[in-house]
């Protein structure tokens, strides 16, 4: 799988490209600034783009300004945003255009090398990978809205993880539950959420944070 | 069909009797507002209403009741006390008696009520009453005046069908005439004309009293140079204490009647200085043994050096003048063309339809007391009243103008008062701010060390046993690595907590309109948002509207009882301007609230100002504003 890598600080950089390197992965190119990373991913249409948020010049949102700008010239490039912090603002500004491949995830999640890597395969696969910071504020500050108050723990749970990204199998696994029960707890959300055909993995994320959005911002 | 036109006449003659209870109701409001009698001053709505009821059916004009709904009765504090300003009552009889006040005067449906009042009798009675009069001369004309029947019959017969026939007419004319003032109809020149003749009216009332209160003022200067001779001089400080509450009070009132602002120009309070160590306060080259004397010294010093109280001792002594003068002319014209000329003449004329009194000769307000006005006919009287009432009531409200401005310039701060003042706040801000930045270091430190610090011991500890660990039990020292990895992302966690303490990711990235938009989306409550600004404030400025912003979320969501809150934020005449509107109870108090009056205290720092309106059961708006210039 080729990767574009765009990281401003030197260490990062190289300790992403050998834990790559190491998964499999081959990065085409690992870049420090945000016109570099466009005419990267432009040059070497990449599988999966991973971007920092800050990046020279200003250390702003630069980052972030480059992924839309790159998903705007190449629609549905994946994209795995690393941040130190994660906004609800920005995650919701990623998934807005609704096509997925999208990843936001705080920096230390690199910690764990597997987990890493599995969210970054779901998103070069056209999937989502929502840090679980972000999950937990989302359904934190729509918690007192209906419908999504009517939900039991076990939903709530089950609908935090499908969010972050995890097929049934997964949360099944995180959850210690039967993969049977999992789609039983999935079938009730998306009832008592109103969502109805939404088999795909991807497109019931989005549909669940789609529905978030749209909550809070009447 | 001809019903309408039957009944116009006597209906017109009830209109204007009632309308003749506008004097004894006049009368009421003025005794009732003299002697604080709530129900007498209120007494004259209830037949006004009955006029309004009366008058809307038969003019076929719609006349509703346009008084304000009176307030709702007092809900005791949380500790079962009434409050009102600054104190407490334990029943809410004061408290009401001051609201209903409040209620009665702040209504403009009584001011025009009272211009109703004023100038109905001589306005309205002439399309009241002339279809009756008509009818009433051509009836009894033939008699009156014989002359040539072949004649006269017709035209009497003619003016008797006249008043029938344009009765309807006449009364809707003052149907809408009443309902210019009586009603709260939209806006209109003649509504906009006679409000104008209204302030003119006021005018002239605000400068009698202010030529009324010279005496006070005279007592008062002739009081304060009594008590500078030197064996008197123990009484300065009180007599200077009262003088500077009359002319505060003047102040507050010159600023209520002609929104010329004139700010406190006097010198704070002294401050005592610390005690010498034997124990005594050295003021000047004086030693005082108590801190009363001391302070006391202190005062009459400050006060003798305060350049305000010589300036309110000069206008205190020519203010009787200078009120006098300006108000004599409005004054004198109003007072005498409305009431000698128009008033009288009308109630005069009406008195002589119904006894055989010649008022006009026994009433020396009239043309005869006046030798210029004396040789013309009477009739001219109401013109000349007319012309004089509006020229001299028009004339006022220059004119009170002036007196304010007059007063602006010796009440007003001088220059170096109004620096020594900033001089002050800047100090207080100053000392504030640096509290805050130590107490915000403080915490900083705190954290830093109870959290980050202390993960990355434990850290440091824990590599070391894997270390010795690593040879002889790698299996031990595996799962160690474990848990020094989850050390190391709960500093992490610690250290990004901190960051957004000090300064908000979103805030550094994006500026202030995102950051508040990021701060909606994290509130528990449903948040709506406005945010119109064409760039960024200077990062301080931003940095403490965001706190700003979160603390009153934060405080909504604690306090408020609310669902919803709107913020609106824009920038106007050179100033971020912030406003939270919640649906929640309501009573923040910034006095009450530590929360509030350190958002307050935070944002003086910039000059900026925070305005709380909370009414008991709410709506709440807290507004924050802070000059500031935007970068694009």
């Amino acid at each position: 799988m080729r990767v574009v890598l765009v990281e401003d600080l030197y260490l990062l950089r190289e300790g992403l490209t050998h834990l790559l390197t190491a998964h499999g992965f081959e990065v085409v190119s690992a870049v420090e600034t945000g016109p570099e990373l466009l005419t990267a991913v432009q040059e070497h249409r990449p599988d999966v783009a991973i971007v920092d948020v800050r990046l020279p010049p200003t250390f702003t949102d630069e980052g972030l300004q480059a992924a839309h700008e790159a998903r705007r010239r190449i629609p549905g490039l994946p994209v795995l945003v690393l941040s130190q912090h994660v906004e609800q603002l920005y995650a919701r500004e990623l998934l807005a255009d609704g096509s997925g491949a999208i990843g936001y995830l705080l920096k230390d999640r690199v910690f764990n090398a597997t987990q890493f890597v599995d969210a970054l395969r779901r998103v070069a696969e056209g999937g989502t990978a929502m840090d679980p910071e972000v999950i937990s504020k989302l359904v934190e500050s729509n918690a007192h809205q209906e419908p999504l108050g009517t939900l039991t723990a076990r939903e709530r749970e089950v609908l935090e993880l499908m969010a972050e990204g995890c097929s049934n199998a997964a949360v099944s696994h995180r959850l210690y539950i039967s993969e049977g029960a999992v789609s039983k707890h999935i079938a009730s959300v998306f009832g008592k959420l109103n969502l109805t055909n939404s088999n795909d993995t991807n497109r019931r994320v989005l549909a669940v944070l789609a529905y978030l959005n749209s909550a809070n911002l009447d | 069909m001809f019903g309408r036109h039957l009944w116009a006449p006597l209906r017109g003659l009830v209109l204007f009797g009632l309308g003749l209870t506008a004097g004894p109701m006049l009368a009421a409001v003025g005794l009732g507002t003299l002697f604080g009698i709530q129900s007498l001053a209120q007494w004259y709505r209830d037949p006004l209403n009955v006029y309004r009821t009366l008058a809307g059916r038969w003019c076929g004009v719609d006349i509703p009741v346009p008084y304000q709904p009176p307030p709702p009765p007092p809900e005791p504090e949380p500790d079962g006390w009434y409050r009102y300003k600054n104190r407490l009552y334990l029943t809410p009889k004061k408290l009401s008696y001051e609201r209903r006040w409040d209620w009665l005067v702040k209504d403009p449906a009584t001011s025009r009520d009272i211009l109703w009042m004023l100038i109905n009798p001589v306005a309205g009675s002439v399309t009241a009453l002339l279809p009756l009069t008509l009818v009433v001369v051509g009836a009894t004309a033939p008699w009156y005046w014989p002359g040539h029947p072949g004649i006269t019959v017709p035209v009497a017969a003619a003016t008797a069908l006249a008043g029938f026939g344009f009765g309807p007419v006449l009364l809707h004319l003052h149907g809408r005439w009443t309902c210019q003032l009586l009603a709260s109809a939209a806006d209109s020149g003649i509504r906009r004309a006679l409000i104008r003749i209204g302030r003119g009216g006021l005018a002239t009332w605000r400068l009698a009293l202010t030529a009324g209160l010279a005496v006070t003022e005279l007592a008062a200067a002739l009081m304060h140079l009594l008590a500078m001779v030197p064996i008197l001089l123990w009484a300065w400080p009180t007599v200077l204490v009262a003088g500077r509450q009359l002319t505060s009070w003047r102040r507050q009132q010159i600023q209520e009647w002609t929104g010329i602002r004139i700010d406190r120009p006097y010198l704070p309070e002294p401050v005592l200085p610390p005690p010498r160590p034997d124990g005594t306060y050295q003021i000047g080259r004086t030693l005082y043994r108590t801190p009363e004397m001391a302070l006391r010294s202190l005062r009459y010093r400050q006060n003798a050096r305060d350049l305000a109280t010589w300036r309110d001792l000069l206008w205190l002594l020519l203010d009787p003048v200078v009120g006098v003068l300006l108000a004599a002319v409005p004054v004198l014209v109003t007072g005498y063309c409305f009431f000698g000329l128009i008033w009288s003449w009308a109630w005069a004329s009406l008195l002589q339809l119904f006894v055989d009194f010649h008022t006009f000769e026994s009433w020396p307000l009239l043309t005869r007391g006046v030798p210029v006005l004396g040789d013309y006919p009477i009739a001219t009287a109401p013109l000349i009243g007319v012309v004089g009432t509006l020229t001299g009531s028009l004339l006022a409200i220059p004119l009170l103008r002036l007196h304010g401005l007059w007063s602006w310039l010796l009440l007003g701060p001088t220059k170096s008062a109004l620096l020594g003042r900033r001089v002050d706040q800047l100090t207080e801000t100053r000392m504030e701010a640096r509290e805050t930045l130590s107490s915000e270091l403080r915490r900083i430190e705190r954290d830093l060390h109870d959290g980050a610090q202390a993960q990355w011991v434990a850290m440091g500890m824990k590599l070391g046993a894997i270390e010795a660990l690593i040879e002889r039990d790698p299996a031990a020292a595996k799962t160690m690595v474990g848990t020094a990895r989850e050390a190391s992302a709960k500093a992490l966690i610690e250290l990004r907590h901190l960051i957004r303490g000090i300064n908000p990711p979103v805030l550094a990235e994006r500026g202030i309109a995102d950051a508040i938009r990021g701060l909606a989306l994290d509130s528990p409550l449903s948040v709506g948002l406005r945010i119109d600004l064409p760039g960024r404030p200077e990062r301080p400025v931003e940095s403490a509207a965001y706190f700003a912003v979160s603390e009153l979320l934060t405080n909504v969501s604690k306090h408020a009882e609310a669902g919803r809150v709107h913020i609106d934020v824009r920038y106007t005449a050179n100033q971020l301007r912030i406003a939270l509107t919640d649906n929640g109870v309501g009573g923040a108090d910034p006095a009450k609230g530590s929360g509030l009056r350190g958002v307050q205290r935070r944002l003086a720092t910039f000059d900026g100002s925070l305005a709380v309106h909370s009414p008991l059961g709410g709506p709440t708006t807290v507004t924050l504003e802070i000059p500031c210039v935007l970068s694009s």
